[in-house]
Protein backbone atom coordinates (compact mmCIF):
# COMPACT_ATOMS: atom_id res chain seq x y z
CA UNK A 1 0.00 0.00 0.00
CA UNK A 2 1.37 3.60 -0.82
CA UNK A 3 2.37 5.43 1.86
CA UNK A 4 -0.20 8.24 1.11
CA UNK A 5 -2.43 5.91 1.60
CA UNK A 6 -2.43 6.02 5.61
CA UNK A 7 -2.15 10.19 5.06
CA UNK A 8 -3.89 11.14 7.88
CA UNK A 9 -4.74 8.11 9.49
CA UNK A 10 -0.74 7.03 10.54
CA UNK A 11 -0.63 8.59 13.63
CA UNK A 12 -4.33 6.66 14.36
CA UNK A 13 -2.37 3.39 13.40
CA UNK A 14 0.74 3.99 15.53
CA UNK A 15 -1.71 4.33 18.81
CA UNK A 16 -3.38 1.20 17.71
CA UNK A 17 -0.34 -0.31 18.03
CA UNK A 18 1.00 1.22 20.92
CA UNK A 19 -1.91 0.59 23.11
CA UNK A 20 -0.72 -3.53 23.01
CA UNK A 21 1.93 -2.37 25.43
CA UNK A 22 5.65 -0.22 25.32
CA UNK A 23 7.47 -0.86 22.50
CA UNK A 24 11.10 0.81 20.86
CA UNK A 25 10.27 2.62 16.71
CA UNK A 26 11.67 -0.56 15.12
CA UNK A 27 9.32 -2.63 17.32
CA UNK A 28 6.83 -0.33 16.33
CA UNK A 29 7.25 -0.62 12.72
CA UNK A 30 7.25 -4.51 12.68
CA UNK A 31 3.72 -4.87 14.54
CA UNK A 32 2.25 -1.99 12.31
CA UNK A 33 3.24 -3.98 9.08
CA UNK A 34 2.66 -7.48 10.56
CA UNK A 35 -1.29 -6.25 12.06
CA UNK A 36 -1.71 -4.88 8.64
CA UNK A 37 -0.78 -7.98 7.03
CA UNK A 38 2.12 -6.18 5.71
CA UNK A 39 -0.61 -3.61 3.65
CA UNK A 40 1.26 -0.53 5.62
CA UNK A 41 4.97 -1.10 4.56
CA UNK A 42 5.84 2.60 4.50
CA UNK A 43 9.62 3.63 4.50
CA UNK A 44 10.58 3.25 7.93
CA UNK A 45 12.40 6.35 8.72
CA UNK A 46 8.90 8.33 8.23
CA UNK A 47 7.15 6.36 11.17
CA UNK A 48 9.55 8.23 13.67
CA UNK A 49 7.99 11.89 12.60
CA UNK A 50 4.70 10.55 13.68
CA UNK A 51 6.23 9.01 16.93
CA UNK A 52 7.71 12.41 17.50
CA UNK A 53 4.38 14.84 16.90
CA UNK A 54 2.17 11.95 19.09
CA UNK A 55 4.84 12.50 22.25
CA UNK A 56 4.88 16.51 21.50
CA UNK A 57 0.93 15.92 21.50
CA UNK A 58 1.42 14.43 24.72
CA UNK A 59 -0.39 10.99 23.13
CA UNK A 60 3.10 8.85 23.80
CA UNK A 61 6.01 9.36 26.29
CA UNK A 62 9.27 7.89 25.15
CA UNK A 63 12.92 7.30 27.31
CA UNK A 64 15.95 5.56 26.24
CA UNK A 65 16.40 2.31 27.46
CA UNK A 66 19.62 0.03 27.77
CA UNK A 67 17.82 -3.03 29.53
CA UNK A 68 18.57 -5.21 26.80
CA UNK A 69 22.04 -4.65 26.02
CA UNK A 70 21.10 -2.36 23.52
CA UNK A 71 19.91 1.41 23.79
CA UNK A 72 17.02 1.72 22.49
CA UNK A 73 14.21 4.56 22.72
CA UNK A 74 11.03 3.11 24.14
CA UNK A 75 7.44 4.59 23.56
CA UNK A 76 4.70 3.82 25.75
CA UNK A 77 0.88 5.18 25.83
CA UNK A 78 -0.32 7.79 28.09
CA UNK A 79 -3.65 8.03 29.22
CA UNK A 80 -4.08 10.86 26.82
CA UNK A 81 -3.04 8.73 24.12
CA UNK A 82 -5.53 5.90 25.67
CA UNK A 83 -8.47 8.50 25.27
CA UNK A 84 -7.29 9.47 21.52
CA UNK A 85 -7.52 6.34 20.26
CA UNK A 86 -10.79 5.42 21.86
CA UNK A 87 -12.46 8.68 20.13
CA UNK A 88 -10.71 7.84 16.83
CA UNK A 89 -11.92 4.28 16.92
CA UNK A 90 -15.41 5.42 17.48
CA UNK A 91 -15.18 7.78 14.81
CA UNK A 92 -13.62 5.15 12.26
CA UNK A 93 -15.89 3.05 13.21
CA UNK A 94 -18.90 5.38 12.31
CA UNK A 95 -17.33 6.32 9.14
CA UNK A 96 -16.93 2.67 8.03
CA UNK A 97 -20.50 2.06 8.59
CA UNK A 98 -21.33 4.87 6.81
CA UNK A 99 -19.23 3.80 4.03
CA UNK A 100 -20.45 0.57 3.71
CA UNK A 101 -23.57 1.13 3.34
CA UNK A 102 -23.36 3.48 0.87
CA UNK A 103 -21.23 1.37 -1.30
CA UNK A 104 -22.80 -2.25 -0.25
CA UNK A 105 -21.95 -5.56 0.22
CA UNK A 106 -19.43 -6.59 -2.80
CA UNK A 107 -20.76 -7.85 -6.14
CA UNK A 108 -21.16 -11.74 -5.88
CA UNK A 109 -20.76 -11.64 -2.00
CA UNK B 1 41.51 2.70 3.08
CA UNK B 2 38.84 0.42 4.84
CA UNK B 3 35.59 0.71 3.22
CA UNK B 4 32.76 2.66 5.68
CA UNK B 5 29.77 1.01 6.88
CA UNK B 6 27.22 1.83 4.95
CA UNK B 7 25.31 2.76 7.59
CA UNK B 8 27.41 5.48 8.65
CA UNK B 9 27.29 6.54 4.85
CA UNK B 10 23.82 6.77 5.38
CA UNK B 11 23.73 8.29 8.49
CA UNK B 12 25.72 11.02 7.23
CA UNK B 13 23.54 11.62 4.38
CA UNK B 14 20.71 11.68 6.75
CA UNK B 15 22.74 14.27 8.87
CA UNK B 16 23.03 16.34 6.03
CA UNK B 17 19.66 16.16 4.42
CA UNK B 18 18.13 16.80 7.68
CA UNK B 19 16.53 20.85 8.24
CA UNK B 20 16.52 20.22 12.17
CA UNK B 21 18.99 21.48 14.52
CA UNK B 22 20.60 20.68 18.28
CA UNK B 23 18.95 18.13 20.30
CA UNK B 24 16.37 17.21 18.14
CA UNK B 25 18.51 16.02 15.03
CA UNK B 26 20.90 14.62 17.64
CA UNK B 27 17.74 12.36 18.69
CA UNK B 28 16.45 11.81 15.04
CA UNK B 29 19.88 10.40 13.90
CA UNK B 30 20.28 8.25 17.09
CA UNK B 31 17.25 6.75 17.06
CA UNK B 32 17.81 6.12 12.84
CA UNK B 33 21.12 4.53 14.17
CA UNK B 34 19.37 2.25 16.63
CA UNK B 35 16.78 1.27 13.94
CA UNK B 36 19.22 0.37 10.81
CA UNK B 37 21.48 -1.38 12.92
CA UNK B 38 18.27 -3.27 15.10
CA UNK B 39 17.00 -4.17 11.21
CA UNK B 40 20.61 -4.95 10.00
CA UNK B 41 21.26 -7.98 12.03
CA UNK B 42 17.68 -9.40 11.03
CA UNK B 43 18.14 -8.06 6.67
CA UNK B 44 21.66 -6.83 6.65
CA UNK B 45 22.59 -3.18 6.40
CA UNK B 46 21.94 -2.90 2.29
CA UNK B 47 18.18 -3.81 3.12
CA UNK B 48 18.20 -1.57 6.40
CA UNK B 49 18.92 1.33 4.34
CA UNK B 50 16.34 0.39 1.87
CA UNK B 51 13.41 -0.27 4.24
CA UNK B 52 14.62 3.39 6.17
CA UNK B 53 14.21 5.30 2.86
CA UNK B 54 16.24 7.47 1.59
CA UNK B 55 17.95 10.18 3.31
CA UNK B 56 15.70 13.26 1.54
CA UNK B 57 12.34 11.14 2.18
CA UNK B 58 13.36 10.87 5.63
CA UNK B 59 14.45 14.23 6.53
CA UNK B 60 11.20 16.25 4.51
CA UNK B 61 9.26 14.12 6.78
CA UNK B 62 10.79 15.70 9.92
CA UNK B 63 10.08 18.93 8.19
CA UNK B 64 7.10 21.66 7.55
CA UNK B 65 7.02 22.23 3.87
CA UNK B 66 7.73 26.03 3.62
CA UNK B 67 10.88 25.86 5.82
CA UNK B 68 12.14 22.75 4.11
CA UNK B 69 11.73 24.12 0.75
CA UNK B 70 13.79 27.12 1.82
CA UNK B 71 16.25 25.13 3.40
CA UNK B 72 16.54 22.91 0.26
CA UNK B 73 17.38 26.12 -1.94
CA UNK B 74 19.53 27.65 0.89
CA UNK B 75 23.00 27.05 -2.13
CA UNK B 76 20.63 29.35 -4.88
CA UNK B 77 19.71 31.70 -2.07
CA UNK B 78 23.51 32.19 -0.91
CA UNK B 79 24.54 32.36 -4.75
CA UNK B 80 21.95 34.87 -5.43
CA UNK B 81 23.28 36.95 -2.17
CA UNK B 82 26.74 36.49 -3.24
CA UNK B 83 26.03 38.24 -6.78
CA UNK B 84 23.63 40.93 -5.26
CA UNK B 85 26.74 41.87 -3.35
CA UNK B 86 29.05 41.98 -5.72
CA UNK B 87 26.42 44.03 -7.82
CA UNK B 88 26.44 45.68 -4.99
CA UNK B 89 30.48 46.76 -4.36
CA UNK B 90 30.16 48.33 -8.00
CA UNK B 91 28.65 51.51 -7.29
CA UNK B 92 31.36 52.50 -4.58
CA UNK B 93 34.21 51.22 -6.71
CA UNK B 94 33.20 53.63 -9.73
CA UNK B 95 32.80 56.27 -7.44
CA UNK B 96 36.44 55.55 -5.60
CA UNK B 97 38.04 55.19 -8.95
CA UNK B 98 36.26 58.78 -9.62
CA UNK B 99 37.52 60.08 -6.23
CA UNK B 100 41.61 58.84 -7.05
CA UNK B 101 41.15 60.13 -10.55
CA UNK B 102 40.78 63.80 -8.75
CA UNK B 103 43.87 63.40 -7.32
CA UNK B 104 45.67 61.61 -10.02
CA UNK B 105 46.14 58.25 -7.77
CA UNK B 106 45.79 55.11 -10.36
CA UNK B 107 46.36 53.04 -7.07
CA UNK B 108 42.66 51.34 -7.68
CA UNK B 109 44.15 49.36 -10.82
CA UNK B 110 46.60 47.02 -9.35
CA UNK B 111 43.93 46.67 -6.62
CA UNK B 112 41.43 45.74 -9.05
CA UNK B 113 43.87 43.45 -10.73
CA UNK B 114 44.42 41.52 -7.44
CA UNK B 115 40.94 41.69 -6.88
CA UNK B 116 39.61 40.32 -10.21
CA UNK B 117 40.44 36.27 -9.82
CA UNK B 118 38.65 36.39 -6.84
CA UNK B 119 35.95 38.01 -8.36
CA UNK B 120 35.84 35.30 -11.43
CA UNK B 121 35.86 32.24 -9.19
CA UNK B 122 33.18 34.39 -7.10
CA UNK B 123 30.86 34.73 -10.18
CA UNK B 124 31.78 31.38 -11.29
CA UNK B 125 31.26 29.43 -8.26
CA UNK B 126 27.66 31.61 -7.95
CA UNK B 127 26.65 30.84 -11.69
CA UNK B 128 27.39 27.35 -11.04
CA UNK B 129 26.11 27.15 -7.76
CA UNK B 130 22.87 27.94 -8.95
CA UNK B 131 23.10 24.98 -11.48
CA UNK B 132 23.96 23.01 -8.42
CA UNK B 133 27.06 21.53 -10.39
CA UNK B 134 29.66 19.86 -8.23
CA UNK B 135 32.02 22.46 -9.94
CA UNK B 136 30.95 25.26 -7.53
CA UNK B 137 31.39 23.56 -4.65
CA UNK B 138 34.78 22.89 -5.49
CA UNK B 139 35.26 26.82 -6.68
CA UNK B 140 33.58 27.43 -2.95
CA UNK B 141 36.23 26.20 -1.45
CA UNK B 142 38.91 28.01 -2.94
CA UNK B 143 36.90 31.20 -2.93
CA UNK B 144 36.87 31.19 0.80
CA UNK B 145 40.74 31.16 0.62
CA UNK B 146 40.90 33.74 -1.96
CA UNK B 147 38.88 35.81 0.46
CA UNK B 148 40.61 35.25 3.53
CA UNK B 149 43.74 36.06 1.56
CA UNK B 150 42.18 39.22 0.22
CA UNK B 151 41.01 39.88 4.27
CA UNK B 152 44.62 39.72 4.70
CA UNK B 153 45.82 42.35 2.86
CA UNK B 154 43.15 44.78 2.56
CA UNK B 155 42.66 44.56 7.18
CA UNK B 156 46.05 45.77 8.16
CA UNK B 157 46.33 47.29 4.53
CA UNK B 158 48.97 45.94 2.92
CA UNK B 159 49.69 46.38 -1.30
CA UNK B 160 48.03 46.73 -2.98
CA UNK B 161 45.64 47.72 -0.97
CA UNK B 162 47.27 50.37 1.27
CA UNK B 163 47.69 52.21 -2.57
CA UNK B 164 44.22 52.65 -2.56
CA UNK B 165 43.98 54.35 0.53
CA UNK B 166 46.52 55.96 0.20
CA UNK B 167 44.64 57.90 -2.54
CA UNK B 168 42.02 57.78 -0.66
CA UNK B 169 43.42 59.99 2.01
CA UNK B 170 44.90 62.06 -0.36
CA UNK B 171 41.50 62.99 -2.38
CA UNK B 172 39.91 63.25 1.14
CA UNK B 173 42.68 66.18 2.29
CA UNK B 174 42.23 68.05 -0.91
CA UNK B 175 37.99 68.05 -0.32
CA UNK B 176 36.90 65.21 -2.47
CA UNK B 177 34.25 63.10 -1.49
CA UNK B 178 33.65 64.94 2.12
CA UNK B 179 30.23 64.38 2.97
CA UNK B 180 29.65 62.92 5.52
CA UNK B 181 32.65 64.64 7.53
CA UNK B 182 31.13 66.76 9.26
CA UNK B 183 33.35 68.99 11.22
CA UNK B 184 36.03 66.75 11.07
CA UNK B 185 39.20 67.66 9.87
CA UNK B 186 40.03 65.72 6.55
CA UNK B 187 42.77 63.61 7.71
CA UNK B 188 40.99 62.07 10.25
CA UNK B 189 37.54 61.91 8.64
CA UNK B 190 39.59 60.06 5.66
CA UNK B 191 41.29 57.93 8.67
CA UNK B 192 37.57 57.21 10.00
CA UNK B 193 36.18 56.32 6.52
CA UNK B 194 38.90 54.16 5.80
CA UNK B 195 39.04 52.15 8.75
CA UNK B 196 35.08 51.81 8.15
CA UNK B 197 35.74 50.34 5.06
CA UNK B 198 38.59 48.24 5.51
CA UNK B 199 36.78 46.65 8.74
CA UNK B 200 32.74 46.87 7.08
CA UNK B 201 34.14 45.09 3.89
CA UNK B 202 36.43 42.79 4.71
CA UNK B 203 34.01 41.46 7.78
CA UNK B 204 30.88 41.58 5.55
CA UNK B 205 33.01 39.70 2.72
CA UNK B 206 34.11 37.11 5.55
CA UNK B 207 30.37 36.76 6.95
CA UNK B 208 28.93 36.09 3.50
CA UNK B 209 31.74 33.76 2.10
CA UNK B 210 31.10 31.75 5.10
CA UNK B 211 27.34 31.47 5.12
CA UNK B 212 27.98 30.78 1.19
CA UNK B 213 30.79 27.79 1.75
CA UNK B 214 27.83 26.84 4.42
CA UNK B 215 25.17 26.74 1.90
CA UNK B 216 26.53 25.56 -1.08
CA UNK B 217 29.08 22.92 0.61
CA UNK B 218 25.43 21.48 2.88
CA UNK B 219 28.60 21.34 5.85
CA UNK B 220 27.13 19.48 8.90
CA UNK B 221 29.54 19.40 12.37
CA UNK B 222 31.04 15.69 12.81
CA UNK B 223 28.55 13.61 14.49
CA UNK B 224 29.30 12.48 17.53
CA UNK B 225 29.74 8.49 17.70
CA UNK B 226 28.76 6.67 20.53
CA UNK B 227 29.94 2.98 21.10
CA UNK B 228 27.33 0.04 20.24
CA UNK B 229 26.72 -2.08 23.59
CA UNK B 230 27.58 -5.34 23.09
CA UNK B 231 24.69 -7.86 23.29
CA UNK B 232 24.48 -9.56 26.61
Amino acid sequence: MRADSTQGQLETLLLGVMADGPAHGYRVIELLRERSGGAFDLPEGTVYPALHRLERGGMLASAWDSESGRRRRVYRITEHGHAELAGSRERWQRFSRAVGDVLGAPAGA
Amino acid sequence: MPERDPIDRYLDDLARALQVHGPRKRRILAEAEQHLRECARAHGAEEAIERFGSPETVAASFTPGRLSRAYGQRDRIAALLLLAAMAASVPPAVQLHSDLEKVQSHALVPFLLFLAPTAVVALASAGLALRRAPLGVRLAKLLAVMVVVTAIVTAPPLPPASGVFSGYHAAVARGVDVAGCGGREPAVCASDHASEIRINYTLGALALTAFYLWAVTGWEPPRRRRRQPQTA
